[in-house]
């Protein structure tokens, strides 16, 4: 507390009207110590289901450079980081919890805490709920209060944040983005270099984005989407869900999922690889430009067709395709489409 | 299953580029290792088989396909216009000849790709003993792949509080459904053995659910080690909010 220098404001602001059903008011304070400034605003009301709501609002300064690092854990609550100008970073963090009561409301917002560690130029940022006996000894069988955090950081600092049950997402940040949630999706714009792009139940998506290396992205049961990127060779894998590949540039494309549907669109580099397989799901492939290649889509019980004319090398003979070999135009990209029972189109975008 | 630190030695020998210290090292673990020995025959049996072939003019495809496959590998770079229009094919070809070798080899090896009559049937090669050993190898493949199947499950039930029942709901769900594509897969293996869709499909749902299930592990892992005591409570709450 010696470092800190002042306390300086504390505005109370009561912003209801006798006739409105979200009774609102707020409070903020400004904390200055000798190397950041946070802002904290509180906020009191109800939601719609009439449960008493307080969120707590809060801003912080990091100091992590133009190249540094940043680590986000978070639980229930979006986080989003996006660029901003020079090398500072600005943390807005928004604490949202809901009860009973307004006191149960308050009560619960003051047991979730974001911890906050810099060490040079990387900072780590965490949540911590109550854990173990702090648990028991608030009695407390759900604590209802999620996290939002959206950080503006310089265009080429290292992301990685992983979340429970909340969205993530990047925008304009050139520096390696890990991104991991469980149940909410994953979102990726603009970025320079991505070691993970992953979620369990969410969707995945990485757009409008060029990078030197390889490209990850998978979910279990949510659509994965990589639209306008380039990549030396992109990966993209699902159970249940959806792989959607579209106008990428890359050598080398992998998509496979288990049951969903496997959709690319899109030119073939000469002499890339483009393998697409699905067990029951449909795989569609729609490809545009002049690039030649050579195809070879086998299902073991779906159909399989080409509105492509292609110079075949070899059918199954039977009146519905299981087999196409075949070559279009001077045949330097390969294209290797497979399915379990799932049908495959080869069309002209 | 050949020894994976071995494998590269067992081509090298085939090729006839291992050195004398080496080959003896490695002739004296064959002669203890039958999968080793097995694998050592089966390469050579391939190459007798393809020395003896009649020489096969590649189409032109393959050339630019092999030099994609060289670029994205890192091993030239993208040609500029210029460069493109000046370059030379023989420095190339002999890149290509060398991938070709190695990737017959790996081609052979890897339990994906042309069933085993018909990797008999496509070359000259003696074909009972080839193919009993491919056979082997993908019987061996699946039981690695169902044995490590099994301890993850193991792992995976004994730790399974740490998840919130709608993520083990998820998860659950699209085990069930690589589960039914396994059994599928399976079921259309026994009823043609030789169908490279089905073992590819096998082999790829298998090794799919060593991947879900890792990846569940690994989340029970980073639940435990973070607020995981009440995180599963949390995401519970948060989601029913």
């Amino acid at each position: 507390m010696s470092r800190m220098v002042a306390v300086v404001v504390a505005v109370v602001m009561v912003a209801a009207g006798a006739g409105q059903a979200h009774a609102q008011s707020a409070v903020r304070d400004r904390t200055v110590t000798r190397d950041r400034v946070v802002f904290v605003d509180r906020y009191q009301g109800r939601d719609r289901d009439q449960r008493e709501q307080q969120t707590e609002r809060s801003t912080r300064t990091l100091k992590l450079g133009a190249n540094g690092e940043v680590y986000i854990a978070n639980i229930a609550g979006h986080i989003a980081v996006m660029r901003g100008g020079g090398n500072e970073a600005t943390l807005e963090i928004v604490k949202t919890s809901r009860g009973r009561t307004a006191e149960d409301a308050r009560e619960m917002l003051e047991l979730v805490h974001v911890d906050i560690t810099e060490r040079g130029s990387r900072a780590e940022i965490k949540t911590r709920y109550p854990q173990g006996e702090e648990w028991r000894r608030n009695n407390r069988r759900n604590i209802n209060v999620s996290v939002a955090m959206t950080l503006t950081a310089p265009a080429g600092t290292r992301v990685q944040a992983s979340s429970i049950s909340g969205d993530i997402s990047t925008r304009d940040i050139k520096g390696d983005v890990a991104l991991e949630s469980v149940s909410g999706s994953v979102r990726i714009s603009n970025a320079g270099r991505v070691a993970a792009a992953k979620s369990i139940s969410g969707s995945v998506e990485i757009t409008d984005t060029e990078i030197e290396g390889q490209l990850e992205a998978s979910s279990v049961s949510g659509t994965v989407l990589m639209r306008n990127v380039k990549a030396r060779s992109l990966e993209a894998g699902a159970v249940s869900g959806n792989v959607v590949v579209q106008d990428v540039s890359c050598d080398r494309v992998e998509a496979q999922t288990v049951s969903g549907d496997v959709q690319f669109s899109g030119t073939l580099a000469r002499g890339g690889r483009y393998e697409l397989s699905s067990h029951s799901g449909t795989i569609r492939a729609a490809v545009a430009g002049d690039t030649g290649f050579e195809v070879e889509a086998t299902s073991f019980s779906g159909d399989v067709r080409s509105d492509i004319p292609l110079k075949t090398e070899s059918t199954d003979g039977r009146r519905r395709n299981r087999t196409i070999r075949g070559v279009y135009g001077d045949g330097s990209a390969v294209l290797d489409l497979t399915t379990f029972s799932g049908s495959i189109v080869i069309s002209r975008r | 299953m050949a020894c994976a630190r071995h494998v590269n030695a067992i081509q090298e020998l085939v090729d006839g580029t291992l050195g004398s210290i080496r080959r003896a090292e490695l002739e004296l673990h064959l002669e203890q290792c039958e999968p080793c020995r097995r694998l050592a025959d089966d390469l050579a049996r391939i190459r007798d088989s393809a020395a003896s072939l009649e020489p096969l003019t590649p189409p032109d495809r393959v050339w630019l396909q092999i030099a994609g496959r060289l670029r994205q590998e890192g091993r030239i770079a993208a040609p500029t216009p210029l460069a493109a229009a000046r370059r030379t094919f023989m420095p190339l070809a002999l890149a290509a000849s060398l991938l070709l070798i190695v990737g017959a080899s790996l081609y052979v090896l890897y339990p994906r790709g042309t069933a085993p009559d018909e990797a008999a049937s496509a070359g000259n090669a003696p074909a009972a003993d080839a193919v009993q050993g491919v056979e082997t190898e993908f019987r061996l493949a699946e039981q690695h792949l169902q044995n490590a199947i099994n301890k993850l499950q193991e792992a995976a039930k004994a730790d399974d509080a740490a998840i919130d029942t709608q993520i083990a709901s998820t998860l659950q769900k699209n085990l069930e459904v690589i589960d039914q594509a396994i059994a599928e897969s399976r079921s259309a293996l026994r009823q043609e053995p030789q169908s490279v869709p089905a073992r590819d499909s096998l082999f790829d749902a298998l090794k799919r659910k060593v991947s879900l299930l890792q990846d569940t592990i690994a989340l029970m892992n980073q639940m435990r080690k973070g607020d995981a005591a009440g995180a599963a409570q949390i995401v519970d709450s948060a989601n029913k909010s």
